[in-house]
C-alpha cells in the first residue's frame, strides 16, 4: 500500500468524522449555565410591585424581573440574557424586551422569563373592562421629599360591558399617556408650583418642588364613556420633608456624603460640571446625601462671565468660562425661591440668569453658592502646518514646487494638557526677507497668496505667550 | 462513530505507514489553555497536551490526549476539562523553511465538568471538527527536538466555541 492511498484513506476517515456527530444540541445546557453564571444569579423572580397582574385588552405593559445573587442576599434588576415567552395558546404576544401586548379578548396567560438555567413565571389576566377614570393617585400613599421625585401608579376604575363588577386596578400604560394632571395649592385656584407630574415612557413621576399641601386631579378620556373627558375627584398630597443641608460638589465626586468644594478656578473656554447635593435624614436617624440637581433651581450673578446650562439628563450643571479674570457666584436653591419661576422652566429645568435666593426666615428653602473664577488658558506650545506639512519652529521647510497659496493651521497645547486649533485667534507678522513673496488674503486669517518672485518666507505666529517662526523656502 | 473506533482507525493507519520512506514517529508535550467561550462569558481552564504522531514528508498524523491541570471560573461557575481526545492531520506549508507553518485539521472530543451554586455537577462531552495552525522550529543543538506552538479551534457551534492554545516541544525518534 503506497503513501498516496494511505493518505486518501485518512482523509476519507476524516470526512466521515466531519459528517458524524457534531454536538450542537449538547452545547445548549452548557451555554445556559454560562448565561446564568455571567450574571452571578441563583434565582429570578417577578417583583409584584413592578408587574401588573391584570391589564386591559388592546393595551400593553412592560414586565421586569429581578435576580438573587449567589451570595444569597443581594437582589438586582435583570435586564440582559432574558428569553420571554407566553403560555401556549395565548392570544396576546410578548417581545424580547418584556413588553406584553394584550390581544383583544379576555384571557388568562402565564409569562415565563428564562435566564440561562433559571426560570420564573407570572400569571396575567387580560381584561376587557374599559377604563373610566382615575380614582387614586397611587396604590399606596405617596411619600416624597422636597427636590426629589417618585414614580406613581395611578389607580383606575374599569367598567365591564357585561355587567360584571367594576375593577379597580393600576391604570394601563396606554392610558397613563392620556392623563392631564391638574395641580393646585390647597385652598387656592391657580396652578401650583409646589409639585409637577411628569409622564415619560408611559410612566408618571411626581416631582416635589416646594413644601406645602397640593390638590391633584387627573383628567383623561374615559374609554367606557366613548372618549368623554372625565376629571377625577381631588387627591390630597403633602410635601413636608426637606433636606437638612444643601451643598455644591463636582459631578465627578462619588462620595456625596463627604464631598466639598473650595475655591474653584475655571479655565476660559473650558467646561466645569457641578451638582447640587441634598442631605436627608432617614427614618432611622441617619443621614444620606443625594444628587438633587434636576429639581433644584440654579442661577448666576453674571451670565456674561460664564454660561450655565443643564446637561441633557439634568443630572449636572455645566459651566463654561467666558471672560478671564472674572469671578461669578453660582447659586442653587431647593424649595420656593424669591425669584419668579415660569411654569415652562419647571418642566425643562430652572436655570436663571439671575441669582436664586431664599427669603430671609424661610425655613422651607435651602440655598448654597459657589464662586467660580475664570482664569486664562496658559499656552504650553504651538504646532503649525503649512499646506498640511508639519513645520519645525524657525527651521526652513523646502517646497518642491511653488504653491499658489499658503494656508497655515495653528494648534495650541495648554498646560492642562488640552489642545485646540487657534488659527483664527493667532496673530501673524510677515517678516519675510524677500519683499512681496507672500501677501495676506483679506478676510482669511492664516492664508497667504504666493507672489511670482522671491524664495524665502518667514511668518511669525503668536498666540498667548508663545510665538512660532514659520520659515519656508519656495522654488522659482 | 465512537472515539474508540476512531482510535483504532488511527492505529491501523500507523501500521500501514510504518515501512514508508522518510517517515518518523514522534511524541509531543505542551501545557495548554483551552478557552470555553459563549456569548455570555468565557473561562480558560488549563490542560496538559500529549501527542503521539507519525510524520512522512510534509504530512503528520497525530493522536492527542489532554488532561486537566487547572480549572477556571466565571463568578461561581467552575469549569474543568477532565479529558480531551483528538485526531489531527498536519500539513507543512513551509517545508524548506526553518520555521514550519502547519495547517491542522482534525476531530476532537472535549469533556467538560462544571459546578455551580445550588446546581448538580454537570458533565458534558462536546465533539466536532477542529482546525488551526501550528508553528514549529527545531532547536539547533538538538535537531530532533522542536519547539512548537498550536492555535486550534477545537469546536465551533452555534453559541459555543472551544479554542486551544498550546506551547511545547516535539521529539522525533
Amino acid at each position: 500500500m503506497n503513501f498516496k492511498s494511505i493518505y486518501q484513506y485518512f482523509i476519507y476517515s476524516l470526512l466521515i468524522f466531519l459528517t458524524a456527530c457534531s454536538t450542537s444540541d449538547n452545547e445548549e445546557a452548557l451555554v445556559d449555565l454560562f448565561a446564568t453564571a455571567s450574571l452571578d444569579l441563583i434565582e429570578i423572580s417577578f417583583p409584584a410591585d413592578q408587574n401588573e397582574a391584570v391589564i386591559s385588552a388592546d393595551s400593553f405593559s412592560d414586565y421586569s424581573i429581578e435576580g438573587l445573587k449567589t451570595n444569597g442576599v443581594d437582589t438586582v434588576a435583570v435586564t440582559s440574557n432574558i428569553v420571554w415567552s407566553l403560555s401556549e395558546g395565548a392570544q396576546s404576544s410578548i417581545d424580547q424586551t418584556g413588553r406584553l401586548t394584550a390581544g383583544s379578548v379576555a384571557e388568562a396567560l402565564t409569562i415565563t422569563a428564562k435566564v440561562g438555567i433559571l426560570f420564573a413565571t407570572f400569571d396575567v389576566r387580560i381584561s376587557t373592562a374599559k377604563f373610566d377614570q382615575v380614582i387614586a393617585l397611587n396604590s399606596t400613599p405617596v411619600l416624597v421629599d422636597l427636590c426629589q421625585s417618585q414614580v406613581i401608579t395611578p389607580i383606575g376604575n374599569y367598567i365591564n360591558d357585561d355587567g360584571s363588577p367594576d375593577e379597580e386596578r393600576p391604570v394601563d400604560s396606554s392610558v397613563i399617556d392620556t392623563i392631564e394632571w391638574l395641580i393646585r395649592n390647597a385652598g387656592e385656584d391657580p396652578p401650583s408650583q409646589r409639585a409637577l407630574i411628569k409622564t415619560e415612557n408611559s410612566q408618571a413621576e411626581l416631582q416635589a418642588l416646594e413644601i406645602g399641601d397640593v390638590i391633584i386631579q387627573a383628567r383623561a378620556p374615559s374609554i367606557s364613556q366613548g372618549g368623554v373627558i372625565v376629571t377625577s375627584a381631588d387627591f390630597d398630597q403633602s410635601i413636608v420633608s426637606q433636606p437638612v443641608a444643601l451643598k455644591i460638589c463636582l459631578s465627578s465626586e462619588t462620595d456625596l456624603d463627604a464631598c466639598t468644594l473650595e475655591r474653584q478656578d475655571l479655565v476660559e473656554n473650558n467646561t466645569l460640571s457641578l451638582i447640587a447635593v441634598g442631605e436627608y435624614q432617614q427614618t432611622d436617624g441617619s443621614n444620606s446625601s443625594l444628587n438633587i440637581s434636576e429639581l433644584s433651581k440654579w442661577g448666576t450673578d453674571n451670565n456674561s462671565n460664564v454660561n450655565i446650562v443643564f446637561s441633557d439628563d439634568r443630572q449636572q450643571l455645566d459651566i463654561t468660562g467666558n471672560l478671564i479674570n472674572t469671578t461669578t457666584n453660582l447659586s442653587v436653591a431647593c424649595g420656593n425661591v424669591e425669584q419668579t419661576i415660569q411654569d415652562s422652566d419647571l418642566v425643562s429645568g430652572v436655570v436663571l440668569d439671575t441669582p436664586v435666593t431664599c427669603a430671609i426666615g424661610n425655613s422651607n428653602c435651602l440655598q448654597a453658592t459657589q464662586a467660580i473664577t475664570v482664569v486664562e488658558e496658559v499656552v504650553d506650545s504651538l504646532a503649525v502646518t503649512a499646506n498640511g506639512f508639519d513645520l519645525v519652529n524657525n527651521t526652513a521647510l523646502v517646497f518642491s514646487s511653488r504653491p499658489a497659496t499658503l494656508v497655515f493651521v495653528v494648534t495650541a497645547t495648554f498646560t492642562d494638557g488640552s489642545s485646540r486649533v487657534v488659527t483664527t485667534d493667532s496673530t501673524y507678522t510677515d517678516d519675510s526677507p524677500d519683499a512681496n513673496v507672500v501677501s495676506e488674503v483679506s478676510g482669511e486669517t492664516g492664508e497667504y497668496t504666493v507672489g511670482s518672485t522671491g524664495n524665502n518666507v518667514e511668518i511669525s505666529i503668536s498666540f498667548g505667550i508663545k510665538t512660532f517662526t514659520a520659515r519656508l523656502t519656495l522654488p522659482n | 462513530m465512537s472515539v474508540i473506533s476512531r482510535v483504532k482507525t488511527f492505529f491501523l493507519l500507523l501500521f500501514f505507514l510504518s515501512p514508508a520512506v522518510n517517515a518518523a514517529t514522534y511524541i509531543a508535550f505542551a501545557p495548554a489553555q483551552l478557552k470555553i467561550k459563549t456569548s455570555s462569558g468565557s473561562t480558560k481552564p488549563s490542560v496538559s497536551d500529549f501527542r503521539f504522531g507519525y510524520q512522512t514528508g510534509v504530512h503528520k498524523f497525530e493522536l492527542a490526549y489532554m488532561t486537566s491541570i487547572n480549572d477556571d471560573n466565571l463568578n461561581e461557575l467552575v469549569t474543568d476539562i477532565p479529558s480531551v481526545t483528538s485526531l489531527f492531520y498536519r500539513y507543512d506549508g513551509n517545508p524548506a523553511g526553518d520555521v514550519k507553518l502547519e495547517i491542522i485539521l482534525g476531530y476532537s472530543q472535549v469533556e467538560i465538568d462544571t459546578t455551580y451554586v445550588n446546581e448538580p455537577a454537570f458533565n458534558e462531552k462536546i465533539e466536532g471538527f477542529s482546525y488551526g495552525v501550528g508553528l514549529e522550529e527545531a532547536l539547533q543543538s538538538i535537531p530532533q527536538l522542536k519547539f512548537r506552538v498550536d492555535f486550534i479551534q477545537m469546536y465551533k457551534g452555534d453559541n459555543l466555541e472551544l479554542k486551544l492554545f498550546s506551547v511545547g516541544l516535539r521529539y522525533e525518534f
